[in-house]
């Protein structure tokens, strides 16, 4: 099936053309009436992961050693690990004026998101995925580790402005699900032997307490500026400046903080402590104090997972054959670096185009992507990785695709 | 008919999103991979102190001795001395109408009483414990005096005299005194007034008018009443004669450390075990043991044979007085030439019954009426036990069971396979083999994991430079395999059994060893499983 699934990608990527999610649209500066985009798909990304680790999260089964071991020599000190992904739908009216006298349209999108990742150290990779066993006479150290993860729904309503497509919205946001861990410091050090655990924890661990649909609900901004500038002479580019999901959530469902600040030497516990009616594990309470854990209940404030993007975009009707492009985004968030990336962008004819593209940053290293789309009168259809090697080899560090479909009258 | 290629193109990119959507969204299989891990679970350090009192263990040549120590039960005689509320009532009334002028003394009356005691005959009390509870009636129309004196109670020598004066009343509707007086401490002479009685109280009440107060017409119908009432008397102290009172009964000591012991073989040579009876009080008795049995824990019941069982025993009365009482011994010592003493500690009985009847004064009022019951006088039956702890152990089995609930979902991690790690430092002389059973929910056996190896007797370790005593290292491993696993969300409970042996490494005979002083076992458990990780 995954072969199939490659095999089509790749199909798509060569025949046709396609927009990549987040990378430069394909400006399209001529005057439109109305235009209906859908688009979806998702990307995952390690800084150290193989694809062919982090696919069977994907696609499920089983990962053997030589998996985990091809994955754990790539890790360094500090690692990253996230996705993103969604389904978006937008309608975009240009020539229904909000404001007299104005070029400002309006435009109604509606999606879901998901966006989670973390920072990580080789230690907490290695104690996952092998166990603490292998670590006899050493210390685990994911101290610094951080993992967050959020999915939603929103429905945005907003202003566009038929001649730049700038366009601003205010979205609303039901909020599926929110959990966080943070560990300043985390060590786990054992014996040779096996005979005592040490540990140094100092962390909190936030997780829901039932599994409502709706946990929460939040209010954000989504912003789209493309301003023309002229970068050489006689020549007019176009920036784009973005932003998404920059806004807020509360959860009225409560969440479950357990939090922790201990140092702890277990070398076993006594007979006394394990039979009779004073056994310690007679009460779950007795053992998460015993190990020095508080959790409490609580309404939680928390920040959307919204992320900031500039940079130079290609223009559909400029006539050139070659273009270039690049930009930064930016979430504002330690688990992701900031992403750069740089790419050339080639129109083949008047209806299909393709282009290539380099980044780095974001939860992985260095990564190549690729593009492609292909107008049909007024229908376009894209396909984009920001990844391409996750679907040439399952060496690569993840694997990434986006659909876009529109139609412009 | 023609086909669009930007038909098909479209067709093409919208299945490719179905595909990709369905391969996401409905993942087939889960993500499974597997890890590693071990703790630690028991680090415990046990000696001979963690499973008997301390008091029960001395040291002799370097080796420990029991010496074990049981009150089987106390008898406060003070709590059979019992005496009866007792009510001193009179009543006086005059046979004619006369005129009592101011002061006049109309009663005088000394009287005795007896103390509504059975078989007792007792001459001198002292309370622990006691009250009076005094109430006089005035049936006159003026105030009355009455004097209350009880010859013969006194406290701190002086003679229990009370005066109370009564309001004046009628004949219907009497002036009325009540009061409670503490006797704690009184001493009560109950020789009556001529000295060599027992059981008698005496009174001395007196009654007369208010000396400012009016004549008054006192008439036949005109009656002054006086009530004492003892009640709730405890004897600190008596002498007299306690009368030929029996008292038997059996008790029961149960020794819960015994009742894991499965099978095998107990071998405790030398052992003597010693009934010791003390007796606090000035009285002589008959005692006999009835029965002496154990139980144990296959409920085989095992009677100790002995002349001295059945046969009656004199126990002496105590001598001297008050502080100075000299408790009377009274010993009887079983042995393994004088009873069946090695095979009834051989049964290992976690249940000891202990059946007696003591009779007090069995010849009568031999003492002239002066048996003597001092504070804190008791007839005390105490077991003791004095043996060298040089214990045999041939296949002795204990076993004990646990309450277990675990459970796994294969849907989610579980745990593949696994095993226990059990190291021992062992200072004892016997050798451990362990094996876990466990147990479904009716208490049928499901699997049964044995010990690779044995936990071994110190004799058979080398010289420990830092306790000075031999120490046998030991390393055993109980597997949890797959099959294991696999049913133990149907395991409710388990058995932890362990066989015994103190093998002589010359002979290879199993045969008695003294447990060296500061024996210890030291024990680590260890776990290392591998779980099967699922998402």
């Amino acid at each position: 099936m995954r072969g199939l699934i490659t095999c089509l990608a790749f199909v798509v990527f060569f025949q046709f053309g396609a927009v990549g999610q987040s990378l430069p649209l394909n400006y399209d500066t001529l005057e439109l009436n109305q235009e209906f985009i859908v688009e979806g798909g998702g990307d995952f990304i390690g800084s150290a992961i193989q694809r062919e680790l982090s696919g069977k999260f994907l696609f499920g089964g089983y990962i053997d050693n030589s998996i985990k071991d091809n994955s754990y020599h790539r890790h360094s000190t500090i690692n990253r690990i996230g996705t993103y992904g969604g389904v978006h739908f937008e309608y975009r009216n240009y020539k229904k004026k909000l404001i007299e006298n104005k070029n400002w349209g309006y435009l109604i999108k509606a999606g879901a998101d998901v966006f989670g990742g973390g920072v990580y150290s080789k230690d907490l990779f290695g104690l996952v995925f092998y166990g603490n066993d292998p670590y006899k006479g050493e210390t685990i150290d994911f101290s610094g580790s951080n993992f967050s993860f959020m999915s939603y729904q929103k429905l945005g309503f907003g202003m566009i402005d038929s001649k730049s497509k700038s366009a601003i919205s205010i979205n609303l946001y039901n909020i599926n699900s929110s959990l966080s861990a943070n560990f300043k410091s985390g060590e786990i050090t054992q014996d040779l032997n096996g005979d005592q655990l040490d540990f140094v924890l100092d962390g909190e661990v936030t997780l829901p307490t039932n599994g409502a649909f709706s946990q929460g609900v939040g209010i954000g901004l989504d912003f789209d500026f493309k301003l023309p500038v002229s970068i050489f002479k006689g020549q007019t580019s176009y920036i784009q400046l973005q932003a998404k999901n920059i806004g807020i959530g509360y959860l009225h469902e409560k969440q479950k903080v357990y939090s922790i600040d201990t140092t702890l030497t277990f070398s076993g516990f006594q007979f006394e402590q394990l039979i009779g009616t004073n056994a310690i594990f007679s009460d779950s309470l007795n053992v998460l104090d015993s190990l020095g854990i508080n959790s409490v209940e609580k309404n939680n404030v928390v920040l959307l997972p919204g992320y900031f993007q500039v940079g130079k975009i290609v223009a559909k009707n400029t006539g050139k054959k070659l273009q270039s492009f690049y930009g930064v985004r930016i979430y504002p968030t330690l688990i992701f670096k900031p992403y750069v990336y740089a790419g050339v962008h080639y129109s083949l004819s008047k209806s299909i185009c393709f282009g290539l593209n380099g980044g780095y940053g974001g939860f992985g290293k260095f990564r190549v992507g690729a593009y492609s789309s292909c107008n049909f009168g007024k229908y376009s259809v894209g396909v984009a990785s920001e990844n391409v090697l996750g679907f040439i080899t399952k060496k690569a560090s993840g694997q990434s695709l986006f659909i876009r479909l529109r139609c412009a009258i | 008919m023609t086909t669009n290629p930007g038909y098909c193109i479209v067709k093409n990119i919208m299945a490719l999103m179905c595909i990709v959507l369905l391969v996401v969204s409905c993942k087939k299989k889960k993500t499974v991979w597997d890890s590693d891990w071990s703790s630690p679970v028991v680090n415990d350090t046990l000696t001979l102190t963690n499973l008997v009192n301390d008091s029960t263990l001395s040291e002799v040549g370097g080796f420990y001795e029991l010496n074990l120590v049981r009150t089987l039960f106390d008898l406060d005689l003070g709590d059979l001395l019992n005496i009866p509320d007792t009510t001193i009532s009179e009543t006086f009334a005059f046979p004619v109408s006369i005129d009592l002028t101011p002061g006049f003394s109309f009663v005088n009356s000394t009287e005795e009483h007896d103390l509504s005691v059975e078989d007792l005959q007792l001459k001198t009390i002292v309370l622990k414990q006691g009250f009076i509870d005094v109430k006089v009636a005035n049936p006159l129309g003026t105030t009355t005096m009455f004097d209350i004196q009880l010859p013969g109670i006194t406290k701190d020598g002086s003679t229990f005299l009370n005066q109370y004066t009564a309001p004046s009343g009628t004949s219907t509707d009497p002036g009325l005194v009540e009061e409670t007086i503490d006797l704690a401490g009184y001493r009560m002479d109950l020789t009556g007034v001529s000295g060599g009685e027992f059981n008698k109280l005496r009174s001395q009440i007196t009654v007369s008018t208010d000396p400012s107060g009016p004549s008054v017409l006192i008439t036949p119908s005109d009656i002054t009443k006086v009530d004492v009432r003892f009640r709730d008397l405890k004897i600190d102290y008596a002498r007299g004669y306690f009368g030929d009172r029996s008292f038997y009964d059996t008790t029961i000591v149960e020794l819960e450390e015994l009742n894991v012991v499965s099978s095998g073989v107990l071998d405790l040579p030398n052992a003597a075990i010693t009934v010791e009876i003390e007796n606090g009080i000035k009285v002589s008795a008959e005692g006999t043991l009835t029965t002496i049995a154990n139980e144990n824990a296959y409920g085989n019941e095992v009677d100790l044979s002995s002349a001295q069982i059945g046969s009656s025993f004199n126990i002496n009365p105590a001598t001297g007085t008050w502080n100075a009482i000299n408790s009377s011994l009274k010993t009887i010592v079983f042995n393994s030439t004088n009873s069946t003493l090695e095979p009834y500690l051989e049964n290992l009985g976690f249940r000891h019954k202990l059946g007696y009847n003591f009779k007090l004064n069995p010849w009568g009022n031999v003492t002239g009426s002066w048996d003597e019951l001092f504070p804190n006088s008791k007839l005390s039956v105490r077991l003791k036990a004095e043996m060298p702890l040089m214990i045999g152990l041939d296949q002795l089995v204990l076993r004990d069971t646990f309450a277990l609930n675990f459970s796994q979902n294969n849907d989610n991690t579980t745990i593949k396979s696994g095993e226990f790690l059990v190291q021992s430092s062992n200072a004892f002389p016997f050798s451990a083999q362990l094996k876990l059973f466990l147990l479904d929910a009716s208490g049928e056996v499901l699997h049964q994991m044995n010990g690779t190896g044995n936990i071994e007797a110190a004799q058979f370790g080398a010289m420990d430079v830092q306790s000075g005593l031999m120490v046998a290292n030991s390393e055993l491993r109980l597997a949890l395999g797959e099959d294991v696993l696999n049913d133990i969300s149907r395991v409710k409970s388990f058995i932890v059994q362990s066989e015994f042996n103190t093998t002589n490494p010359l002979t290879n005979l199993n045969e008695p060893m003294g447990i060296p002083v500061g024996a210890f076992i030291a024990v680590k458990v260890k776990t290392k499983i591998t779980s099967e990780n699922k998402l």
